[in-house]
């Protein structure tokens, strides 16, 4: 008995053994992160939607208005990132989201609520859900699924969650990305064909580091839109981009053309946008600038399009966060709420030109603030400007600010202000008072933001 | 006689036991056996670095620099930093819908 049980008893040792040395190679690596953020809001434009200044509310009053309240109320929002990761080249990604506007509704299905007493609602939303490796032996990077993608126009054209497959060839001196992305699959009435009304995104995408100190880029991004019958969209986006660093200050832009057909009546596009940025450190923070041109066309009905495309339907999918205001262009850490003046950069086929300026200063260790400005106007106007508008294109001057301190590390709580004088595109326009001017919008926040 | 003098120093072991517990508690002495994770969820082995300390821990290890690391392994940090600093991005910042 004794020679088997010792054989037994090794061979358990062996496997013991073995498991042992092979649990760090099988061993899966799970990582949660997330963002929790509420915001208390007063505001005469901020109401827990997003859409433009001028655009009719849910309960069908049309902005801008002469009288148009005080909305106060408090949003919510969470993000949970979960990676399981079973070595440095190969992960999946998943990202969650629940918003709420606390009071409104509970017990309910659905997105965007179960804030009001009870809660226990069903509103989950699934924001990203791919795939993330690298293929053995070559540079490549693949990302595969729904995730989230910048383009390199600092996201004026998209800046989405989509479903798609994006490589990316990684190099001493830089990168080249290649990727395909499915927009929108619809299903016809009556149809159940998939791949027959879609909207397909294509991307090439470059960027080569000429020194330390400087990058430059070049991109290309194609939209074949095929969802509506009897015609197909079709816009080519050839983009260049650069950013090189002088001294204390970080300049950077893009420049970029559009081509193609869009439309019924298959009008030509020819439209632009650009943008040239700065940042320099000054005193106690840093001083930025930005200014940005989206090209606008004054008769969208006309023979050629030249107001250039954004990526949007059935909300809008592009932004310009690099303005930092509050009003004028929604801001960045913006949650269910999500106004501004210029909601999307086509705004309306009229395009945008608009000049930003501001400072962050880190006063302490944990108390830090901002100050901003901004000025918008129209590149032109054409007839979606709203009923009884003037022939101006300037739309507004913003001023903001932010005061912030940090609880900790990962907690910071701030306050924020903002306030729009507006500009004569919208003299005369109030839709409650006929002639009249729409009163100025302002909002005034309180944020806790805390990130893990 | 024998047991009056083991009951005698088990006695005594037990009071200087106590005795020195407490002073420890008094004084605070001997921190560095506490187990701060169980007292104050604080230096856990098995935690998980927050996102914030993850970028902290690369800059320091790219600050390394050439001294440390390999140009390869220095690509492979600053792309591991601009990955985790996508993330936030991701996380903190909207981008599209709603």
């Amino acid at each position: 008995m004794k020679g088997p049980f010792v054989r037994i008893t090794t061979t358990i040792a062996a496997a013991a053994a073995l498991g042992a040395t092979a649990v760090p190679a099988l061993a899966l690596e799970n990582e949660f992160h997330g963002m929790f953020r509420v915001r208390g809001i007063v505001s005469n434009l901020d109401d827990y939607r997003s859409a433009f200044f001028d655009a009719t509310d849910s309960s069908g009053i049309a902005k801008p208005l002469k009288n148009p309240g005080t909305r106060s109320f408090i949003e919510q929002r969470a993000r949970l990132l979960y990676t399981a990761k079973a070595n440095d080249d190969l992960k999946l990604l998943t990202h969650f989201e629940i918003d709420s506007r606390w009071g409104d509704s509970s017990y309910a299905v659905g997105r965007n609520q179960g804030g009001a007493i009870g809660a226990d609602s069903v509103n989950l939303e699934t924001k990203n859900v791919y795939l993330d490796f690298n293929i053995p032996s070559t540079p490549l990077n693949v990302k595969v699924g729904i995730q989230p993608f910048v383009d390199s126009l600092k996201g004026v054209f998209v800046n989405a969650d989509a479903a798609g497959a994006l490589a990316t060839a990684r190099f001493a001196s830089g990168e080249a990305a290649a990727g395909y992305f499915r927009f929108n699959d619809t299903l016809p009435a009556g149809s159940t064909t998939p791949g027959k009304a879609t909207r397909d995104f294509f991307v090439v995408d470059g960027k080569y580091s000429l020194s330390k100190d400087t990058r430059i880029g070049a991109s290309y991004y194609g939209v074949l839109d095929d969802r509506s019958a009897g015609f197909k969209n079709q816009i080519h986006t050839i983009g260049v981009n650069a950013a090189t660093t002088v001294g204390p200050a970080t300049i950077d832009g893009f420049l970029a053309y559009q081509t193609g057909e869009v439309g019924s009546s298959e009008q030509d596009l020819q439209a632009f946008s650009a943008n040239v940025g700065t940042k320099v450190k000054a005193g106690i923070g840093t001083a930025r600038a930005n200014f940005l041109y989206i090209s606008g066309d004054g008769n969208p009905a006309g023979g050629t399009r030249n107001d250039f495309q954004t990526i949007g339907s059935p909300g809008t999918e592009n932004n310009f966060f690099a303005a930092e205001t509050l009003l004028l262009l929604p801001h960045k850490t913006s949650l269910n709420t999500y106004r501004g003046i210029i909601w999307d950069l086509n705004n309306r086929s009229q395009g945008v030109i608009g000049g930003f300026i501001g400072y962050d200063a880190n006063l302490t260790d944990k108390l830090f603030a901002s100050a901003n400005a901004g000025f918008a106007a129209t590149a032109k106007n054409n007839g979606n400007k709203p009923a009884g508008s003037s022939g101006s294109q300037y739309l507004g001057t913003e001023i903001s600010g932010e005061v912030g301190y940090k609880l900790f590390s990962n907690l910071t709580a701030s306050v924020q202000g903002g306030y729009v004088f507006l500009g004569d595109y919208f003299k005369g326009t109030a839709v409650d008072d006929p002639g009249k001017d729409p009163e100025d919008p302002y909002t005034a926040r309180i944020v806790l933001s805390y990130l893990f | 006689m024998k047991k009056r003098i083991v009951m005698g120093t088990a006695a005594l072991v037990i009071a200087l036991a106590v005795g020195t517990y407490a002073e420890e508690q008094a004084t605070g002495r001997d921190t560095i056996d506490k187990d701060v994770c169980l007292l104050y969820s604080k230096d856990c082995a098995n935690q998980v670095d927050s996102i914030q300390k993850k970028v902290q821990k690369l800059r320091t290890e790219i600050d390394k620099g050439g001294k440390v690391y390999t140009p390869e392994e220095l690509r492979t940090l600053n792309q591991k930093l601009r990955e985790t600093e996508r993330l936030i991005d991701e996380l903190l910042y909207r981008n599209g819908g709603n």
